[in-house]
Protein backbone atom coordinates (compact mmCIF):
# COMPACT_ATOMS: atom_id res chain seq x y z
CA UNK A 1 0.00 0.00 0.00
CA UNK A 2 1.51 3.34 -0.95
CA UNK A 3 1.98 6.23 1.46
CA UNK A 4 -0.63 8.10 -0.52
CA UNK A 5 -3.22 5.33 -0.14
CA UNK A 6 -2.67 5.01 3.60
CA UNK A 7 -2.85 8.81 3.99
CA UNK A 8 -6.09 8.86 2.05
CA UNK A 9 -7.48 6.16 4.35
CA UNK A 10 -6.40 8.15 7.42
CA UNK A 11 -8.07 11.33 6.22
CA UNK A 12 -11.31 9.72 5.13
CA UNK A 13 -11.63 7.64 8.31
CA UNK A 14 -11.11 10.67 10.56
CA UNK A 15 -14.28 11.64 12.46
CA UNK A 16 -15.38 15.25 12.26
CA UNK A 17 -13.75 17.32 14.97
CA UNK A 18 -16.08 19.11 17.32
CA UNK A 19 -15.50 21.56 20.14
CA UNK A 20 -11.87 22.46 19.47
CA UNK A 21 -10.24 25.00 21.72
CA UNK A 22 -10.20 28.42 20.18
CA UNK A 23 -6.85 29.95 19.56
CA UNK A 24 -5.61 32.55 22.02
CA UNK A 25 -5.36 34.95 19.13
CA UNK A 26 -9.08 34.75 18.47
CA UNK A 27 -9.84 35.60 22.11
CA UNK A 28 -7.46 38.51 21.68
CA UNK A 29 -9.44 39.58 18.64
CA UNK A 30 -12.57 39.91 20.74
CA UNK A 31 -10.69 42.48 22.80
CA UNK A 32 -9.04 44.28 19.91
CA UNK A 33 -11.89 44.49 17.44
CA UNK A 34 -14.20 46.85 19.42
CA UNK A 35 -11.28 49.25 19.90
CA UNK A 36 -10.42 49.14 16.24
CA UNK A 37 -14.07 49.64 15.31
CA UNK A 38 -14.32 52.81 17.30
CA UNK A 39 -11.18 54.42 15.89
CA UNK A 40 -11.15 53.29 12.31
CA UNK A 41 -12.81 53.99 8.97
CA UNK A 42 -10.14 55.96 7.10
CA UNK A 43 -10.73 56.23 3.35
CA UNK A 44 -7.69 58.24 2.30
CA UNK A 45 -6.38 55.73 -0.21
CA UNK A 46 -7.35 55.29 -3.85
CA UNK A 47 -10.15 52.85 -4.74
CA UNK A 48 -8.94 49.27 -5.31
CA UNK A 49 -5.61 49.85 -3.54
CA UNK A 50 -6.83 47.83 -0.56
CA UNK A 51 -6.22 44.72 -2.71
CA UNK A 52 -8.04 41.51 -1.81
CA UNK A 53 -7.25 39.01 0.96
CA UNK A 54 -5.04 35.92 0.93
CA UNK A 55 -6.25 32.62 2.28
CA UNK A 56 -4.11 33.37 5.36
CA UNK A 57 -5.77 36.75 5.86
CA UNK A 58 -3.12 39.18 4.65
CA UNK A 59 -3.80 42.01 2.25
CA UNK A 60 -2.73 40.83 -1.19
CA UNK A 61 -4.05 38.53 -3.87
CA UNK A 62 -5.74 35.24 -3.10
CA UNK A 63 -2.38 33.49 -2.70
CA UNK A 64 0.37 36.08 -2.24
CA UNK A 65 0.56 38.81 0.40
CA UNK A 66 1.33 42.21 -1.11
CA UNK A 67 3.34 45.11 0.29
CA UNK A 68 -0.05 46.87 0.55
CA UNK A 69 -1.40 47.56 4.06
CA UNK A 70 -4.95 46.29 4.64
CA UNK A 71 -7.89 48.65 4.43
CA UNK A 72 -8.19 52.11 2.90
CA UNK A 73 -6.49 54.03 5.68
CA UNK A 74 -3.85 56.52 4.65
CA UNK A 75 -1.06 57.87 6.83
CA UNK A 76 -2.61 59.10 10.05
CA UNK A 77 -5.73 56.96 9.61
CA UNK A 78 -6.85 53.48 10.64
CA UNK A 79 -9.11 51.02 8.88
CA UNK A 80 -10.28 47.43 9.12
CA UNK A 81 -12.23 44.95 7.02
CA UNK A 82 -13.61 41.43 6.93
CA UNK A 83 -13.20 38.96 4.11
CA UNK A 84 -14.89 35.70 3.28
CA UNK A 85 -13.28 33.44 0.67
CA UNK A 86 -14.72 30.28 -0.81
CA UNK A 87 -13.09 27.88 -3.23
CA UNK A 88 -14.35 24.63 -4.68
CA UNK A 89 -11.92 22.30 -6.37
CA UNK A 90 -12.30 18.70 -7.46
CA UNK A 91 -12.00 17.20 -3.98
CA UNK A 92 -11.72 20.16 -1.65
CA UNK A 93 -14.07 22.81 -0.32
CA UNK A 94 -12.11 25.73 1.05
CA UNK A 95 -13.56 28.43 3.24
CA UNK A 96 -11.66 31.27 4.87
CA UNK A 97 -12.79 34.08 7.14
CA UNK A 98 -10.42 36.95 7.87
CA UNK A 99 -10.25 40.15 9.85
CA UNK A 100 -7.68 42.75 8.84
CA UNK A 101 -6.64 45.97 10.56
CA UNK A 102 -4.45 48.63 9.01
CA UNK A 103 -2.75 51.45 10.93
CA UNK A 104 -1.53 54.64 9.25
CA UNK A 105 -0.74 52.88 5.96
CA UNK A 106 2.23 51.46 7.83
CA UNK A 107 1.26 48.46 9.95
CA UNK A 108 -1.18 45.59 9.34
CA UNK A 109 -2.56 43.01 11.76
CA UNK A 110 -4.68 40.11 10.53
CA UNK A 111 -6.52 37.06 11.83
CA UNK A 112 -7.82 34.28 9.64
CA UNK A 113 -9.39 30.89 9.90
CA UNK A 114 -9.08 28.65 6.85
CA UNK A 115 -10.85 25.33 6.52
CA UNK A 116 -10.50 22.70 3.82
CA UNK A 117 -13.32 20.19 3.85
CA UNK A 118 -12.29 16.83 2.51
CA UNK A 119 -14.57 14.40 0.72
CA UNK A 120 -16.82 12.27 2.84
CA UNK A 121 -16.79 8.54 2.77
CA UNK A 122 -19.82 6.84 4.27
CA UNK A 123 -22.30 8.60 6.55
CA UNK A 124 -21.59 11.97 8.13
CA UNK A 125 -19.33 14.77 6.98
CA UNK A 126 -15.79 14.42 5.75
CA UNK A 127 -12.95 15.58 7.96
CA UNK A 128 -11.73 19.18 7.88
CA UNK A 129 -8.21 20.49 7.68
CA UNK A 130 -8.14 23.74 9.64
CA UNK A 131 -5.50 26.46 9.68
CA UNK A 132 -5.50 29.56 11.90
CA UNK A 133 -3.19 32.42 11.06
CA UNK A 134 -2.16 35.54 12.96
CA UNK A 135 -0.37 37.97 10.65
CA UNK A 136 1.57 41.18 11.03
CA UNK A 137 3.05 43.33 8.27
CA UNK A 138 5.16 46.47 8.33
CA UNK A 139 5.72 48.84 5.43
CA UNK A 140 9.45 49.46 5.30
CA UNK A 141 9.74 52.17 2.64
CA UNK A 142 8.57 53.40 -0.74
CA UNK A 143 5.04 53.91 -1.95
CA UNK A 144 2.59 51.90 -4.00
CA UNK A 145 1.84 54.72 -6.45
CA UNK A 146 3.94 57.80 -5.84
CA UNK A 147 7.60 58.68 -5.86
CA UNK A 148 10.41 56.66 -7.37
CA UNK A 149 10.62 53.72 -4.94
CA UNK A 150 8.08 50.88 -4.98
CA UNK A 151 6.41 49.87 -1.72
CA UNK A 152 8.33 47.25 0.22
CA UNK A 153 6.92 45.51 3.28
CA UNK A 154 8.01 42.71 5.59
CA UNK A 155 5.51 40.35 7.15
CA UNK A 156 5.22 37.38 9.47
CA UNK A 157 2.45 34.84 9.83
CA UNK A 158 2.09 32.55 12.81
CA UNK A 159 0.13 29.54 11.65
CA UNK A 160 -1.51 26.76 13.63
CA UNK A 161 -3.05 23.62 12.15
CA UNK A 162 -6.10 22.87 14.24
CA UNK A 163 -5.99 19.09 14.08
CA UNK A 164 -2.60 17.98 15.37
CA UNK A 165 -3.16 14.26 14.93
CA UNK A 166 -4.48 14.59 11.43
CA UNK A 167 -1.59 16.64 10.03
CA UNK A 168 0.97 14.39 11.70
CA UNK A 169 -0.70 11.38 10.10
CA UNK A 170 -0.26 13.24 6.82
CA UNK A 171 3.46 13.54 7.38
CA UNK A 172 3.85 16.83 9.23
CA UNK A 173 6.66 17.28 11.77
CA UNK A 174 4.82 20.05 13.55
CA UNK A 175 1.36 21.55 13.77
CA UNK A 176 2.53 25.18 13.87
CA UNK A 177 5.04 27.35 12.12
CA UNK A 178 6.03 30.89 11.25
CA UNK A 179 6.19 32.25 7.71
CA UNK A 180 8.25 35.34 7.00
CA UNK A 181 8.09 37.29 3.76
CA UNK A 182 9.24 40.36 1.91
CA UNK A 183 6.88 41.85 -0.64
CA UNK A 184 7.41 44.52 -3.30
CA UNK A 185 4.36 46.15 -4.88
CA UNK A 186 3.90 48.92 -7.41
CA UNK A 187 0.93 50.40 -9.20
CA UNK A 188 1.59 52.37 -12.39
CA UNK A 189 -1.19 54.88 -13.10
CA UNK A 190 -0.39 55.06 -16.82
CA UNK A 191 0.48 51.50 -17.74
CA UNK A 192 -0.28 49.25 -20.70
CA UNK A 193 -3.17 50.63 -22.77
CA UNK A 194 -3.06 53.61 -20.37
CA UNK A 195 -4.55 51.43 -17.63
CA UNK A 196 -3.44 51.17 -14.00
CA UNK A 197 -1.16 48.15 -13.64
CA UNK A 198 -0.27 46.53 -10.32
CA UNK A 199 2.67 44.16 -10.04
CA UNK A 200 3.81 42.36 -6.93
CA UNK A 201 6.58 39.98 -6.00
CA UNK A 202 6.75 38.17 -2.68
CA UNK A 203 9.64 36.14 -1.34
CA UNK A 204 8.60 33.87 1.48
CA UNK A 205 10.44 31.65 3.93
CA UNK A 206 8.24 28.86 5.23
CA UNK A 207 8.02 25.39 6.71
CA UNK A 208 4.35 25.11 5.78
CA UNK A 209 3.06 22.23 3.70
CA UNK A 210 0.34 23.43 1.37
CA UNK A 211 0.00 26.77 3.15
CA UNK A 212 -0.01 24.92 6.50
CA UNK A 213 -3.14 22.89 5.81
CA UNK A 214 -1.00 19.76 5.95
CA UNK A 215 1.03 21.02 8.88
CA UNK A 216 4.69 21.97 8.88
CA UNK A 217 7.88 20.26 7.80
CA UNK A 218 11.28 20.11 9.49
CA UNK A 219 12.99 22.08 6.75
CA UNK A 220 12.45 25.74 6.00
CA UNK A 221 12.23 26.57 2.33
CA UNK A 222 11.71 29.47 -0.03
CA UNK A 223 8.65 30.34 -2.07
CA UNK A 224 8.23 33.00 -4.73
CA UNK A 225 4.89 34.65 -5.38
CA UNK A 226 4.15 36.79 -8.43
CA UNK A 227 0.92 38.71 -8.89
CA UNK A 228 -0.42 41.10 -11.45
CA UNK A 229 -3.63 43.06 -11.84
CA UNK A 230 -4.70 45.39 -14.63
CA UNK A 231 -7.42 47.90 -13.75
CA UNK A 232 -9.59 48.07 -16.86
CA UNK A 233 -11.21 51.09 -15.21
CA UNK A 234 -11.30 52.41 -11.62
CA UNK A 235 -13.77 49.71 -10.53
CA UNK A 236 -12.68 46.54 -12.36
CA UNK A 237 -9.45 44.57 -12.27
CA UNK A 238 -8.33 41.41 -14.01
CA UNK A 239 -5.25 39.59 -12.92
CA UNK A 240 -3.44 36.45 -12.05
CA UNK A 241 -1.06 35.00 -9.54
CA UNK A 242 1.62 32.38 -9.37
CA UNK A 243 3.02 30.71 -6.29
CA UNK A 244 6.23 28.86 -6.98
CA UNK A 245 7.30 26.46 -4.29
CA UNK A 246 9.66 23.61 -3.86
CA UNK A 247 9.00 20.20 -2.45
CA UNK A 248 9.46 20.12 1.29
CA UNK A 249 9.31 16.42 1.97
CA UNK A 250 9.07 13.05 0.31
CA UNK A 251 5.51 12.23 1.35
CA UNK A 252 3.52 14.58 -0.87
CA UNK A 253 4.44 16.57 -3.91
CA UNK A 254 3.61 20.23 -3.84
CA UNK A 255 3.05 21.96 -7.12
CA UNK A 256 2.91 25.55 -8.17
CA UNK A 257 -0.38 27.29 -7.53
CA UNK A 258 -1.80 29.75 -9.98
CA UNK A 259 -5.04 31.67 -10.32
CA UNK A 260 -6.76 34.10 -12.63
CA UNK A 261 -9.36 36.50 -11.32
CA UNK A 262 -11.73 39.37 -11.95
CA UNK A 263 -12.26 41.80 -9.09
CA UNK A 264 -15.00 44.38 -8.75
CA UNK A 265 -14.56 47.44 -6.55
CA UNK A 266 -17.93 49.25 -6.67
CA UNK A 267 -16.94 51.52 -3.76
CA UNK A 268 -14.71 51.49 -0.69
CA UNK A 269 -17.21 49.35 1.23
CA UNK A 270 -17.20 46.18 -0.83
CA UNK A 271 -14.88 44.14 -2.98
CA UNK A 272 -16.05 41.08 -4.94
CA UNK A 273 -13.58 38.72 -6.58
CA UNK A 274 -14.28 35.77 -8.84
CA UNK A 275 -11.48 33.53 -9.97
CA UNK A 276 -10.24 30.21 -11.17
CA UNK A 277 -7.54 28.46 -9.19
CA UNK A 278 -5.25 25.55 -9.88
CA UNK A 279 -3.62 24.11 -6.77
CA UNK A 280 -2.17 21.04 -8.46
CA UNK A 281 -1.81 17.99 -6.26
CA UNK A 282 -2.79 18.66 -2.64
CA UNK A 283 -1.74 15.89 -0.29
CA UNK A 284 -3.14 12.67 -1.67
CA UNK A 285 -5.66 14.49 -3.87
CA UNK A 286 -4.79 14.98 -7.54
CA UNK A 287 -5.41 17.98 -9.79
CA UNK A 288 -7.28 20.43 -7.58
CA UNK A 289 -8.74 23.06 -9.87
CA UNK A 290 -11.86 25.10 -9.47
CA UNK A 291 -13.72 28.28 -8.78
CA UNK A 292 -12.82 30.90 -6.20
CA UNK A 293 -15.09 33.61 -4.80
CA UNK A 294 -14.15 36.28 -2.29
CA UNK A 295 -16.22 39.00 -0.64
CA UNK A 296 -14.67 41.80 1.35
CA UNK A 297 -16.65 44.12 3.55
CA UNK A 298 -15.23 47.39 4.85
CA UNK A 299 -17.74 48.77 7.38
CA UNK B 1 0.98 20.26 -15.07
CA UNK B 2 3.76 22.82 -14.73
CA UNK B 3 4.52 23.74 -18.33
CA UNK B 4 1.06 24.77 -19.58
CA UNK B 5 0.74 27.14 -16.62
CA UNK B 6 4.08 28.75 -17.30
CA UNK B 7 3.36 28.89 -21.01
CA UNK B 8 0.06 30.65 -20.32
CA UNK B 9 1.78 33.13 -18.02
CA UNK B 10 4.49 33.80 -20.59
CA UNK B 11 1.84 34.41 -23.25
CA UNK B 12 -0.03 36.80 -20.97
CA UNK B 13 3.13 38.75 -20.18
CA UNK B 14 4.05 38.87 -23.86
CA UNK B 15 0.63 40.26 -24.77
CA UNK B 16 0.96 42.81 -22.00
CA UNK B 17 4.35 43.93 -23.25
CA UNK B 18 3.13 44.06 -26.85
CA UNK B 19 0.23 46.20 -25.71
CA UNK B 20 2.63 48.49 -23.91
CA UNK B 21 4.91 48.75 -26.93
CA UNK B 22 1.97 49.31 -29.25
CA UNK B 23 1.08 52.49 -27.36
CA UNK B 24 4.46 53.94 -28.21
CA UNK B 25 4.54 52.94 -31.87
CA UNK B 26 1.16 53.76 -33.33
CA UNK B 27 0.34 57.43 -33.84
CA UNK B 28 -1.50 58.43 -30.70
CA UNK B 29 -3.34 61.65 -30.00
CA UNK B 30 -1.47 63.94 -27.65
CA UNK B 31 -3.00 64.35 -24.23
CA UNK B 32 -3.65 68.01 -25.07
CA UNK B 33 -5.79 66.94 -28.03
CA UNK B 34 -7.52 64.22 -26.02
CA UNK B 35 -8.51 66.88 -23.47
CA UNK B 36 -10.03 68.98 -26.27
CA UNK B 37 -7.42 71.68 -26.51
CA UNK B 38 -7.72 74.90 -24.52
CA UNK B 39 -11.53 74.91 -24.78
CA UNK B 40 -11.74 71.38 -23.47
CA UNK B 41 -9.33 72.18 -20.65
CA UNK B 42 -11.44 75.20 -19.70
CA UNK B 43 -14.50 72.96 -19.43
CA UNK B 44 -12.50 70.38 -17.49
CA UNK B 45 -11.17 72.92 -14.99
CA UNK B 46 -14.71 74.21 -14.33
CA UNK B 47 -15.70 70.62 -13.52
CA UNK B 48 -12.59 70.08 -11.38
CA UNK B 49 -13.24 73.19 -9.30
CA UNK B 50 -16.87 72.12 -8.80
CA UNK B 51 -15.69 68.73 -7.47
CA UNK B 52 -13.07 70.19 -5.11
CA UNK B 53 -15.49 72.72 -3.66
CA UNK B 54 -18.23 70.11 -3.20
CA UNK B 55 -15.93 67.66 -1.39
CA UNK B 56 -16.14 68.55 2.29
CA UNK B 57 -12.97 66.60 3.03
CA UNK B 58 -10.83 69.03 1.03
CA UNK B 59 -13.00 72.11 0.40
CA UNK B 60 -11.50 73.70 3.51
CA UNK B 61 -8.13 73.86 1.74
CA UNK B 62 -9.68 76.33 -0.74
CA UNK B 63 -10.96 78.81 1.86
CA UNK B 64 -8.48 81.52 0.85
CA UNK B 65 -8.57 80.75 -2.87
CA UNK B 66 -9.31 83.36 -5.51
CA UNK B 67 -11.13 81.07 -7.90
CA UNK B 68 -10.72 83.25 -10.99
CA UNK B 69 -6.95 83.26 -10.45
CA UNK B 70 -6.97 79.56 -9.57
CA UNK B 71 -8.89 78.63 -12.71
CA UNK B 72 -6.59 80.64 -14.99
CA UNK B 73 -3.48 79.09 -13.48
CA UNK B 74 -4.90 75.55 -13.49
CA UNK B 75 -5.84 75.85 -17.18
CA UNK B 76 -2.30 77.03 -17.98
CA UNK B 77 -0.78 74.27 -15.85
CA UNK B 78 -2.79 71.46 -17.45
CA UNK B 79 -2.19 72.93 -20.92
CA UNK B 80 1.57 72.93 -20.42
CA UNK B 81 1.68 69.48 -18.80
CA UNK B 82 -0.46 67.88 -21.53
CA UNK B 83 1.80 69.21 -24.26
CA UNK B 84 -0.11 72.34 -25.26
CA UNK B 85 1.40 75.68 -26.19
CA UNK B 86 0.70 77.72 -23.07
CA UNK B 87 2.74 79.57 -20.49
CA UNK B 88 2.25 78.85 -16.82
CA UNK B 89 2.31 82.15 -14.95
CA UNK B 90 1.75 80.93 -11.41
CA UNK B 91 3.84 80.00 -8.39
CA UNK B 92 5.75 76.73 -8.22
CA UNK B 93 3.75 73.80 -6.83
CA UNK B 94 5.73 73.98 -3.64
CA UNK B 95 5.18 77.72 -3.12
CA UNK B 96 1.51 77.50 -4.10
CA UNK B 97 0.79 74.89 -1.42
CA UNK B 98 3.21 76.07 1.23
CA UNK B 99 1.83 76.10 4.76
CA UNK B 100 -1.28 74.08 3.90
CA UNK B 101 0.16 70.89 5.36
CA UNK B 102 -1.73 68.74 2.87
CA UNK B 103 -1.89 65.10 4.01
CA UNK B 104 -1.51 61.99 1.83
CA UNK B 105 -5.23 61.35 2.40
CA UNK B 106 -6.19 64.84 1.19
CA UNK B 107 -4.03 64.42 -1.90
CA UNK B 108 -5.73 61.12 -2.74
CA UNK B 109 -9.18 62.67 -2.26
CA UNK B 110 -8.09 65.42 -4.64
CA UNK B 111 -6.99 62.74 -7.14
CA UNK B 112 -10.33 60.93 -6.89
CA UNK B 113 -12.28 64.19 -7.21
CA UNK B 114 -10.19 64.96 -10.30
CA UNK B 115 -11.12 61.59 -11.79
CA UNK B 116 -14.81 62.21 -11.06
CA UNK B 117 -14.62 65.56 -12.86
CA UNK B 118 -12.95 63.92 -15.86
CA UNK B 119 -15.69 61.28 -15.96
CA UNK B 120 -18.34 64.02 -15.86
CA UNK B 121 -16.88 65.83 -18.87
CA UNK B 122 -16.73 62.53 -20.76
CA UNK B 123 -13.00 61.79 -20.93
CA UNK B 124 -12.00 58.17 -21.58
CA UNK B 125 -10.40 55.96 -18.94
CA UNK B 126 -7.12 56.13 -20.86
CA UNK B 127 -7.14 59.94 -20.86
CA UNK B 128 -8.10 60.00 -17.16
CA UNK B 129 -5.12 57.79 -16.29
CA UNK B 130 -2.72 59.80 -18.43
CA UNK B 131 -3.88 62.96 -16.68
CA UNK B 132 -3.66 61.43 -13.19
CA UNK B 133 -0.16 60.11 -13.83
CA UNK B 134 0.90 63.68 -14.64
CA UNK B 135 -0.84 65.17 -11.59
CA UNK B 136 0.76 62.50 -9.40
CA UNK B 137 4.21 63.82 -10.23
CA UNK B 138 3.49 67.01 -8.28
CA UNK B 139 2.68 65.17 -5.08
CA UNK B 140 6.11 65.42 -3.48
CA UNK B 141 6.15 69.19 -3.92
CA UNK B 142 2.56 69.67 -2.78
CA UNK B 143 2.13 67.60 0.39
CA UNK B 144 3.28 67.91 3.99
CA UNK B 145 4.62 71.44 3.96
Amino acid sequence: MTIRDSALDTILARPKMLGRKTLLGFRLALLLIPGALMAAGGDGRILATNAITTLEGSAGGAFNPFAIIAGYGAQGQQDFDFALSLAHTDDLDLRALAFAYGYSDRFEFTLARLEAKLPKQGPGNGPTLGLDTIGAKLKLFGDLIYGSAPQISAGVQYKLARDDGLVRALGASDRSGVDAYLAVSRLWLDGPWHRNLLLNATLRSTQARQLGLLGFAEDRDWELGLSSALLLNPNWAVGGELRLKRRLDAMFDEQRWWNGFIAWFPNKKYTVTLGYADLGVVGPFPEQQGIYLSLKWNP
Amino acid sequence: MPFPALRALAMALLLLLLGACANGKKPEASLFDELGGVDGINTLVDALIDEYRADQRISGLFQMTDFDYFKARLVEDICVKSGGDCEYQGLSMEEAHSGMNISPAEFNWFVEDSRNAMIKVGLSVATQNRMLAILARDREAVIKQ
